[in-house]
């Protein structure tokens, strides 16, 4: 369909030529050097005020927050978790050596690497994420070998275990981890900002959590 | 797009006289305006965040070409592919063929306001595809065989029993005889059904909030992760959007972010906020096997560099239909159009023709509450009113009206003739009114004037008009 | 009237309106006497038509730009022209400029017109800085703000002030006093199911206050609010707030 690509760009540029506005140099200079945009208050809190903004936030999203002191605390804090939500103590991890190499047989869970869809639908998934976002409550995550995305669409509980350090203030502060991390093919395919448990108000406006992904969502903060 | 807005008139009655649908319009009415002045309020940069809007989406159409090209370039380094289509024709033959590939007959969707444009789904279906619609209230209307209600709650005209009704014929195939009532185990059920879809599907079609070019990424944000999943576990993701969603970098997108929601749900932020490049790459653990976004022109680079060029500004939050006092009186439905209230009412004379739409346009008191609350600041009654001056000048305005209004220009150009003929008037209607309570009204007026006196009286000149009176020396 | 007792050599041209001429003459009258007792010298030109907006919001914008020049010829001598209608301040102010915006020498005419041009309320307290009326009046309003009036020309504070400052007068704000009541000039004869159901909202909002009228900047708003509370048999008044201002409506039986 390279007519169709031809025909669209004629008349983009028949446009162009009648407003007289455009400026290629200017806009391929935007691209490489993209320029700071408005960024509210709320975006770039002071980084000693951001882990309560975040939690405050996230909690208003319906996610809950528990914090514990190392990596070696999360399974403890995971059954803790599953007890309370009243669910078997079986989690489904990704190949992230954060969690794998973590004691979940001490702490009396049986932690699976099984990803297929029908092996996590209705179950626990226990993920890492790149960073918890205090402007909005959103915990951020990257599709990579370590992070399957279905593992925060699937399974009916997610919990995120998130270091204290990795909360940032806003949006920009995710796009400067992803564009770190870009290769050749760009960033990561998949950058996901979660804002809780999946939810619709399609019925009546009435909001019911649990539309299609996760029902409840439970973040583990890492000091 | 095939519009039957020549019937909005028809449409708005029996959708006022429509209690259940009455109801859906309160909410949006009365409680998103409610939810957007709230969010809004807590945020203090939100009015300078929505010139910022205003101006990168400027930005974005004036260099429209080079944002375009290195959103392709991005896209193919990351191995995904871009197709490019003129009409809606052509989109959905390049989906089609992009489905063939793919081997398989089962497509799953996330709602995309472009592909109701190009009726995509009845192309597909068609074909011999099943294509299911994975957003709750798309998913509802889909099985109703509706248009859309609203462009962010396209089944807010229903009730739970309705949608129970619905749900209890379409799901016996799935083996689910038990009615349903309660709007919790409605969510559920869709659930239930629709995870067994996503399982099985080959492909997933989703649109796009926005498209990047810096990086190449296509933005969905939805609050029931349904866009992720369609956009996850096929093995194939078909991308179908506008070219006016290019954004050009992630820090132009932030504005977006920080305003789309708050302007259409009265939300901080969407629960799923998701930027998608490229197929699985090497080291992902999931993903689809490929990567297609298909830019659909379909009517807009004819609007460009035209006085309703600024309309491809819109971003679909779908303010302007909760602010409009003429869309919730007569919701999405009656416009005839998958484009409603005053978005709609300029999207759809450009994408089907001014002579199908003119009533869309005219359909509106130009009180100008939807410029207020436009998240990118779109003038929309004057864009109302570029397409009735294109209307006038195809002589398709109403001959009645038309001649009206030359009669009342030649009065403009003689005063003392305009003078005698509004003192005539106000004679007239002095003579047919009848008092009440010390005041006098016309209760049934001949011609154009029936429209007034169908549902409401009008007070007659209590005395000889003012022009004239000033002339014989009244000053008080 | 206070604040302003000095006459000022300030001349203005009064712009009825074609509905307070024909439909509402006693608002023209009103404006006057505001206008006067604020020390103006007040004229009318004897061959004002209309503004065109009729001609305007159909699409016709050739018949309006004749409109235009006609308003030109009646008022360029003013040093202010005064209107007691939002939505005709408006198609003066905002909208005749962008008419001629590419014809010199018109062009230059019609901007220092629409500059010129003010809505009566506004002008009454942005202008003349006046902030109350002296005027008693037992009763109670409740303000409808007519759309071109506040969302062009940001009316929204001014006439409830002035009203705020009647001796005795209550203001009872109605639930939506911004939304559209359904009027929109020729809308609401095109679309009189649309606009019926816009206005009966309207007049429910109005009944729902107790007020003992309703106020409101625009003749043309004014007569559909009224003919919805009377054809429901409602008592409830209308006013245009110059009659309220200028005590006009008292002399009407209750």
């Amino acid at each position: 369909m390279s007519n169709a690509r031809n025909a669209i760009f004629a008349k983009i540029k028949a446009a162009d030529a009648k407003r007289g506005k455009s400026s290629p140099a200017d806009s391929r200079a935007r691209l490489e050097t993209p320029p700071a945009q408005l960024v509210p208050a709320m975006g770039k809190p002071a980084p000693e005020e951001a882990r309560d903004i975040f939690i405050t936030k996230a909690l208003e999203l319906g996610c809950t927050v528990a914090d514990c002191e190392s990596f070696a605390d999360v399974p403890a804090k995971v059954s803790t978790y599953l007890q309370e939500q009243d669910c078997p103590g079986q989690v489904h991890i990704p190949d992230d050596a954060d969690l794998s190499l973590l004691g979940w047989e001490d702490a009396g869970i049986a932690a699976s690497s099984q990803l297929d869809a029908e092996a996590l639908d209705g179950r626990t998934s226990v993920t890492r994420a790149i960073a918890g976002v205090a402007e909005t409550g959103a915990v951020a995550v990257a599709s990579s070998s370590k992070h399957p995305v279905s593992l925060g669409l699937l399974p009916d509980r997610h919990i995120f275990v998130l270091k204290v350090d990795e909360i940032k203030g806003g949006y920009e502060d995710v796009w400067r981890i992803g564009r770190a991390a870009k290769d050749n093919q760009g960033m990561s395919r998949a950058l996901n900002l979660i804002g809780g448990p999946s939810r619709t108000g399609d019925i009546e406006a009435t909001l019911v959590m649990g539309a299609h992904g996760p029902r409840t969502v439970h973040i583990i903060l890492v000091s | 797009m095939h519009v039957t807005s020549e019937k909005f008139q028809d449409n708005a009655k029996a959708a006022i006289d429509d209690d259940q649908l009455q109801a859906g319009l309160f909410i949006f009415g009365k409680i998103f305006p409610l939810l957007r002045e709230a969010t809004a309020s807590k945020l203090p940069e939100f009015e300078a965040l929505r010139d910022s809007a205003r101006d990168i989406k400027i930005e974005a159409l004036n260099n429209l070409g080079t944002y375009l090209e290195a959103f392709e370039d991005r896209v193919e380094e990351a191995g995904g592919r871009v197709h490019w289509a003129r009409t809606a024709e052509e989109a959905n033959t390049i989906v089609e063929q992009l489905c063939e590939e793919s081997g398989g007959k089962d497509i799953i969707k996330s709602k995309s306001m472009v592909t109701e444009e190009l009726e995509l789904n009845d192309h597909l279906i068609g074909k011999g595809y099943n294509v299911v619609e994975t957003d709750l209230g798309e998913y509802i209307i889909q099985l109703r065989n509706e248009k859309p209600f609203h462009i962010v709650g396209p089944a807010l005209h229903l009730n739970a029993g309705q949608v129970s009704d619905t749900f209890y014929e379409a799901h016996q195939k799935y083996g689910r005889t038990e009615r349903v009532e309660d709007k919790v185990k409605l969510v559920e059920e869709a659930r239930i059904v629709l995870r067994e879809r996503f399982k099985n599907a080959d492909v997933g079609i989703t649109g796009a909030n926005f498209l990047v070019a810096e990086t190449g990424q296509i933005v969905l944000v939805t609050n029931e992760g349904n866009a992720d999943l369609t956009a996850t576990l096929p093995k194939r993701h078909i991308v179908v959007t506008g070219i006016e969603k290019v954004v050009p970098t992630l820090d132009d997108l932030s504005v977006f972010l920080r305003i789309l929601a708050r302007s259409a749900t009265g939300q901080d932020t969407s629960n799923y906020v998701s930027l998608y490049s490229g197929p699985r790459r090497a080291r992902d653990a999931d993903g689809p096997e490929s990567f297609d976004v298909v830019l659909v022109d379909n009517g807009r680079t004819d609007m460009l560099g035209t006085p309703v060029e600024e309309m491809l500004r819109c971003i679909r939050c779908g303010a302007c239909l909760n602010s409009c006092p003429v869309f919730t009186t007569v919701g999405g439905q009656s416009y005839g159009s998958v484009y409603s209230g005053p978005m709609g009412a300029v999207w759809t004379p450009a994408l089907a023709s001014v002579s199908s739409a003119a009533k869309l346009p005219n359909a509106s008191s130009f009180c100008g509450k939807c410029e207020e609350v436009c998240p990118v600041r779109i003038p929309l009654p004057s864009m109302m009113r570029h397409w009735r001056e294109k209307e006038f000048e195809a002589h398709l305005t109403p001959s009645g009206q038309r001649w009206g209004l030359g009669v009342w220009a030649w009065l403009g150009r003689h005063p003392s003739l305009y003078r005698a003929a509004t003192s005539i008037a106000g004679m007239g209607l002095r003579l047919i009114a009848k008092g009440r309570r010390g005041r006098r009204f016309v209760t049934a007026l001949p011609f154009i004037g029936r429209g007034w006196t169908q549902s409401r009286d009008l007070a007659a000149p209590a005395e000889p008009t003012f022009l004239s009176q000033y002339k014989e020396g009244r000053r008080r | 009237m206070t604040a302003q007792t000095s006459t000022t050599d300030k001349r203005i041209g009064l712009f009825a309106t074609c509905l307070v001429n024909t439909m509402r003459p006693r608002v023209g009258f009103a404006a006057l006497k505001l206008l006067e007792d604020a020390g103006y010298d007040v004229a009318v030109p004897a061959d004002q038509t209309c503004c065109g907006q009729p001609n305007y919001n159909s699409g016709d914008r050739e018949s309006t730009r004749s409109f235009a020049r006609g308003f030109i010829r009646q008022f360029a001598d003013y040093d202010y022209v005064v209107v007691p209608s939002g939505s005709c301040a408006a198609m003066v102010k905002v909208h005749y400029p962008k008419l001629f915006e590419d014809d010199e020498p018109e062009k230059t005419a019609i901007n220092a017109i629409a500059e010129r041009t003010y809505e009566l309320v506004s002008f009454l307290t942005d202008v003349a800085g006046i902030d109350r009326v002296e005027n008693a009046h037992a009763t109670s309003v409740t303000y409808h703000d007519a759309c071109s009036g506040l969302r062009e020309l940001k009316i929204k504070q001014q006439p409830r002030t002035l009203l705020g400052s009647v001796d005795g007068l209550e203001l009872k704000e109605m639930e939506d006093s911004d939304v559209c009541c359904g009027f929109g000039g020729l809308f609401c004869v095109k679309y009189p199911d649309v606009s019926g159901e816009m206005v009966r909202k309207k007049s429910e909002e109005v009944a729902k206050t107790g007020a003992e009228a309703v106020v409101t900047g625009d003749v043309g708003c004014l007569l559909n609010i009224e003919g919805a509370l009377a054809r429901r048999g409602d008592p409830t008044r209308a006013y245009h707030v110059a009659e309220v201002l200028a005590g006009f409506d008292k002399e009407d039986a209750s």
